[in-house]
């Protein structure tokens, strides 16, 4: 086990054992703006948005300019700029569109961290020594980047900069500041406290990740720089703030949010599997980085401490090999972990390079914090219904795949069967679940009252419905039916028609009224039918004057 | 797993919200049992008998179950952070296989049984319910299935007849609840009764 160790440190990313709780790493941070939205559009000079939960996360410089900024509701955006291309947000996407680049940069520094798309980081040390310095190395990084993304099909449009300094928050700066002049930006060693200084507040909520809320306050309490925050000692923040002036103190100070573990590690926390035959599917690795993340939480949890930082290692039979460092500043659970086992095998294989099956897998927790007891439940953490059931859908999605295999998440419609989108279990955090299923409190204009019917058809079936005299039922302009309903039968069979007892409605939909080829316009009713001795409640829709039974109260 | 079983011994019921303890035998769902429904509101009636104990942190597993309403699902009082949807396969012996892994891991499985398993099939999976001391319900909600899931021997059938639909009146108002009318029969019902359920959905 302590070959293990050796082994980790001899790679030039390993600063842990030695640094204590306030030296600094100095860090490269490559950062494409509005990754989201780039991997989104398709062509260049193009109006693109990405939407999640009806709120613009991401947007193409070109939409920016045409008033669309992020945070800003839909309808809103679309008010700004009429022409814009609105997308659906797919991490998985922008993960796969992003990978060309990290696979160019892996060319010059062979161990980097990915923690979003569009973003790169890792530690220079080793890289700049062998580049001759912090700007030969930028520059080098510059340049790569830009042929990478020119060669993935991607356009002058993205901006992209190289940030060099020390500690993460100066040099994500750095980067950012270094995407608007369009040349790498390299903050002397030792200066990065010194360049903070002049900043305003508002960059530790932009890039720092403390919460707007508290950011906001400090505003109002007139610490409009970071150098006012960091005159403030430790004891004042923390007194003032509770745990996240502790990192504010630090942040300020140029220093990582949370302060590194310096103690030796824990002599068997490298975590390794050896498959006896060379493995194929990405399926089976990903069942035994479970297995793998399982007991590696398990001896974290026992210690105290939870990982923040983690490297993950696949090699082939033939010698392929993968590396990378995965970072997560709330620290990385189970569930985290094999997500980024499977990320990290999916780029594996479409890099095209591996010809032989998997041999070796190894998670080792490269950087690792106090573990603060974020107490989930009564107990601490997760119960064992919960353990139970994560277990089973790793498994279950190992045997029939990971598309079969679907949790809700709520996106929001004024149909029943658009509330909800179904997404793979298997690539959601289990454990923050809450969020993604709780949509706001208000209700749609122009949903169907409550009760939801509990069958809503993926396909809707053609239907007729005809009143008392046999013509077809008919809804006008202005909503209104032209006569009342009295039997429907099924279109496609010839079975006796069910004859209507009561009915409700109709509800009428306009959407997208604007774009004549997305446009919408439906009427809904509530019918209650009856064939035989059997009653049945079941909402049929009108759409370009056809009937369609959508939804049956089941 | 038979060890930690042992460790922890499980409640040997789950919870019911008291508009379903009113009709469903012995007032609570008994763990290691089969439940059926049928009829026309099969589908709704299931999601009611499971809310209180998802909400109470049972993981709740939809198996093959076509075109079920989340948004059904959330207003029958699902905890939705708990529900899973499963595709299985077809086939009877992946479907034996996959729903098997299913009962594995979760408390309460709702699921339609497609046609054409094969009754060995069925029965590996029904052990294994008993075995792993999980709930099934088992919905038919049409006319396809009813044969395969009548070979699970179930311990509970919950047979239901909508009466009468309260809410919409020619053009006015709209579905507020139903007249269900339950009979529950099964192997575990010595004597089977018949419930008039004032139904929501």
């Amino acid at each position: 086990m302590d070959g293990e160790c050796h082994d980790l440190q001899s790679t030039s990313f390993v600063t842990l054992a030695s640094s204590s709780s306030n030296s600094v790493t100095r860090v490269a941070v490559i950062y494409c703006a509005d990754w989201s939205a780039v991997a989104a559009s398709d062509s260049s000079g193009s109006l693109h948005a990405v939407v999640h939960a009806q709120r613009v996360i991401s947007c193409t410089p070109q939409a920016t300019v045409a008033g669309v900024r992020i945070g800003m509701r839909r309808r809103e955006a679309q008010g700004a700029c009429p022409q814009l291309v609105i997308s659906v947000h797919q991490p998985e996407r922008d993960r796969r569109s992003f990978e060309p680049i990290v696979s160019a940069v892996v060319e010059v520094v062979p161990l980097v961290e990915v923690s979003e798309p569009g973003v790169i980081v890792f530690a220079t040390r080793g890289p700049s020594r062998y580049m001759g310095g912090d700007d030969a190395l930028a520059a080098k990084l510059h340049a790569v980047v830009g042929d990478a993304l020119a060669s993935a099909g991607v356009t002058a449009g993205v901006r992209f900069g190289v940030g060099i300094a020390d500690g993460r928050l100066m040099a994500s700066i750095a980067a950012r500041s270094s995407a608007h002049t369009g040349a790498p930006v390299v903050v002397p060693v030792g200066d990065s406290e010194q360049a903070l200084v002049e900043l305003p507040v508002s960059v530790l909520d932009d890039v720092g990740g403390i919460q707007r809320e508290v950011v906001s306050l400090l505003e109002r309490l007139g610490l409009a720089t970071l150098g006012a925050v960091a005159e403030l000692s430790a004891a004042t923040l923390v007194a003032r703030f509770g745990p996240v002036g502790q990192e504010l103190h630090r942040l300020s100070h140029g220093c990582d949010q949370h302060p590194p573990i310096a103690i030796a590690p824990p002599p068997d926390r490298a975590c390794r599997h050896i498959f006896e035959t060379p493995v194929e599917q990405s399926a089976v690795v990903v069942a035994v980085a479970h297995e793998l993340a399982e007991q590696l939480v398990d001896h974290l949890t026992t210690n105290g401490v939870m990982c923040v930082r983690l490297y993950v290692r696949i090699e082939s039979e033939n010698g392929e090999r993968s590396e990378r460092v995965w970072y997560r500043v709330e620290g990385l659970s189970i569930a985290a972990m094999v997500e980024r086992v499977r990320w990290q095998m999916d780029a594996f294989i479409a890099q095209n390079t591996l010809t032989s099956g998997i041999v070796a897998l190894r998670l080792a927790p490269d950087q690792l914090r106090h573990n603060e007891g974020k107490q989930l439940d009564l107990w601490g953490g997760v119960t064992q219904a919960d353990e139970w059931a994560q277990r089973a859908i790793t498994r279950v999605s190992a045997l029939i795949g990971s598309e079969s295999v679907v949790v809700p998440e709520w996106c929001g419609g004024r149909d029943p069967g658009q509330a909800f989108v179904l997404v793979s279990a298997v690539s959601t955090d289990l454990e923050r679940r809450k969020e993604q299923v709780a949509g706001p409190q208000q209700s749609w204009c122009g949903e169907l009252p409550t009760p939801t019917p509990a069958l809503v058809y993926d396909e809707p079936i053609a239907v007729i419905v005809q009143d008392d005299e046999g013509k077809p039922l008919l809804v006008t302009g202005r909503h209104e039916l032209s006569a009342s309903p009295a039997t429907l039968r099924m279109a496609s069979a010839n079975a006796a028609p069910y004859a209507v007892v009561s009915w409700a409605g109709p509800w009428p939909v306009e959407e997208r009224w604007w774009d004549p080829t997305r446009r919408r316009r439906l009427a809904r009713l509530q019918l209650v039918i009856t064939r035989g001795d059997t009653t049945r409640a079941v909402i049929v829709a009108l759409e370009h004057g056809q009937w369609w039974l959508t939804a049956t109260y089941g | 797993m038979l060890t930690s079983l042992a460790d922890h011994p499980k409640p040997s019921h789950l919870p019911v919200s008291d508009a379903v303890r009113s009709f469903i035998p012995e007032g609570q769902l008994i763990r290691g049992r089969v439940v059926a429904c049928s009829g026309d509101a099969a589908l709704s009636v299931a999601l009611s008998l499971v809310a209180q104990a998802t909400q109470e942190g049972s993981w709740l597993a939809v198996v093959g179950v076509q075109h079920i309403a989340i948004l059904a699902a959330v207003e029958r009082g699902i905890a939705l952070e708990r529900l899973v949807l499963v595709h299985p396969p077809q086939q009877s012996t992946e479907w034996s296989t996959t729903v098997a892994a299913v009962v594995d891991g979760f408390d309460l499985i709702i699921m339609s049984v497609p046609r054409g398993v094969s009754p060995s099939d069925i029965r590996r999976v029904h052990t294994r319910i008993q075995a792993r001391q999980s709930i099934a319900i088992i919905v038919n909600n049409d006319s396809s299935g009813i044969k395969s899931s009548q070979l699970f021997h179930p311990d509970v059938v919950l047979h239901t007849t909508t009466s009468q639909w309260v809410g919409p009146d020619q053009g006015a108002g709209f579905l507020q609840h139903r007249d269900v009318r339950v009979q529950v029969s099964g192997r575990r019902v010595p004597r089977p009764t018949e419930h008039i359920v004032r139904h929501i959905g």
